[in-house]
């Protein structure tokens, strides 16, 4: 069965990319089986879940949602491209100190939206941080620890009910 | 997740009439936000031959406001409707709905028409275009009909959009002074989808009175609804006691059951409760709005 090719041009956490896709290949797929950038990753394929989440020209986008053809001429941004191997991005650092990931599978697109919304605004309040991870389901840490590195992150000070370690 | 077997041609058209030319090919689909329509390519629930992407189309990406009439295009995202202070202002009922869809990543990508166009009968932008007396401008290669949302939504996820047509824009009334509005829903979690949703838009006069009333319910039939006798029922009812009028005539005249609803028992229990809450704080809004 033939499908259509497509030329595609996009740049990838700062790497111009040019090539050729099938209309139908998911921006997911690009990124992960095309480019080998596993740190995406695909959940529910459907859009609640967040685990796809990449940045698109800065905006968080739902990349189990998009064609790579819609892409064209826009910048990506993965899980990637945040923090280096000797040295953790904030947004990593206070989810690192605040054990806020175990299997870690919904973590890079988490990171994603973070890096974005610590970008816009440096001190996002309660509210946004929370409107933010609606769009983000967690099976394993029940959020409380995700929310208290976000919040620590953004100056928001809590009394905590746990002792300090 | 992508198949071999969805094979289609993608074109990404730079002008309306090229856009309209290609959906006047058999087989045709278009792309809007994708939100909806992704995982239906997927899963090849969706199979067109041609996929029509609008997103070389900066025209629909606007949104109007002149004298009266707003005119959003299709495009708009539900981002730009949140973050539109014209709508804000003139509109309220659409930031709200936009607010209460979907979550933030979804938003930068979804459009308003988009969502309109999925036609979920008990989702807030439907409900509250009826409300709002919404007009669809759906545009075929050789001309153009505006339809009203009334006319709009045909079923659950069904809609007056024919083969080869485009919704290119949606037109709605800027709010008057003493005009407020207000949707209220019930979903198993905040922003997931809708149960249940009642919108209203009510008009005040000087005396503090209800004037005008638009409301509509959905979650219970086919398609959302207008409550015509809740309106009839609260034109001149003073504010404080509108909000139980319509629940009241709600109840005692509950919407038909239909297909397209998760429990319509349910919905019939929940409209009337979900209403009186729309009728009180649109009532309030206007008051408010009155006052600045």
């Amino acid at each position: 069965m033939s499908s259509s090719l497509n030329p595609l041009k996009v740049i990838v956490n700062g790497d111009p990319i040019a090539t050729e896709v099938s209309s139908s290949l998911l921006l997911a797929d690009f990124l992960r089986d095309e480019l080998g950038l596993t740190g995406t990753h695909i959940g529910c394929g459907e859009g609640p879940c967040g685990s796809c989440t990449v940045l698109l020209d800065g905006e968080p986008v739902r990349s189990c949602l998009m064609l790579a053809l819609q892409a064209q001429g826009c910048s990506i941004e993965t899980i990637e491209s945040v923090g280096t191997e000797t040295e953790l991005h904030p947004v990593q650092a206070a989810l690192h100190q605040h054990h806020a990931l175990q299997c870690g599978f919904c973590t890079p697109g988490l990171v994603m939206s973070s890096v974005a919304l610590f970008r816009a605004d440096p001190h996002p309040s309660r509210g946004a941080i929370g409107t933010m991870l609606q769009g983000h389901l967690c099976r394993c840490t029940g959020y409380r620890n995700i929310i208290e590195a976000l919040e620590s992150l953004a100056g928001i000070h809590l009394p905590s009910a746990k002792a300090e370690h | 997740m992508t198949t071999a077997a969805n094979s289609y041609l993608y074109a990404r058209p730079e002008t309306l009439q090229e856009a309209l030319a290609l959906m006047a090919e058999a087989g045709s689909m278009v792309l809007a936000g994708g939100q909806t329509l992704i995982p239906r390519l997927a899963s090849g629930l969706a199979a067109p031959s041609v996929l029509v992407d609008l997103a070389g189309l900066g025209g629909l990406k606007q949104i109007e406001v002149l004298d009266r009439d707003i005119t959003i295009g299709s495009m708009v995202s539900l981002k730009q409707v949140i973050e539109s202070t014209e709508l804000l202002f003139h509109c309220p009922l659409l930031s709200q709905c936009a607010e209460k869809t979907a979550t933030p990543a979804i938003r930068n990508r979804g459009t308003l028409v988009g969502n309109l166009a999925w036609a979920d009968p008990a989702s807030q932008l439907p409900v509250s275009a009826i409300a709002l007396e919404a007009v669809f401008r759906v545009e075929r290669a050789g001309g153009f009909r505006l339809v009203p949302a009334e006319q709009f939504f045909r079923g659950p996820n069904l809609t007056a959009v024919a083969a080869g047509e485009v919704v290119t824009h949606l037109h709605v009334k800027a709010f008057a002074r003493q005009t407020g509005s207000s949707v209220s829903d019930v979903a198993q979690r905040q922003n997931s989808r809708a149960l249940a949703t009642a919108a209203a838009v009510i008009t005040i006069d000087e005396a503090g009175l209800v004037a005008h009333a638009s409301l509509a319910v959905g979650g219970c039939g086919d398609v959302p609804r207008r409550c015509s006798r809740a309106q009839d029922a609260l034109i001149g009812s003073r504010v404080a006691d509108a909000p139980g009028i319509a629940a009241a005539t709600l109840r005692a005249y509950p919407p038909e059951e239909g297909r397209g609803v998760v429990d319509a028992a349910y919905a019939i229990a929940v409209l009337p409760v979900l209403l009186r809450n729309a009728v009180r704080d649109a009532c309030s809004a206007a008051q408010s709005r009155s006052k600045e």
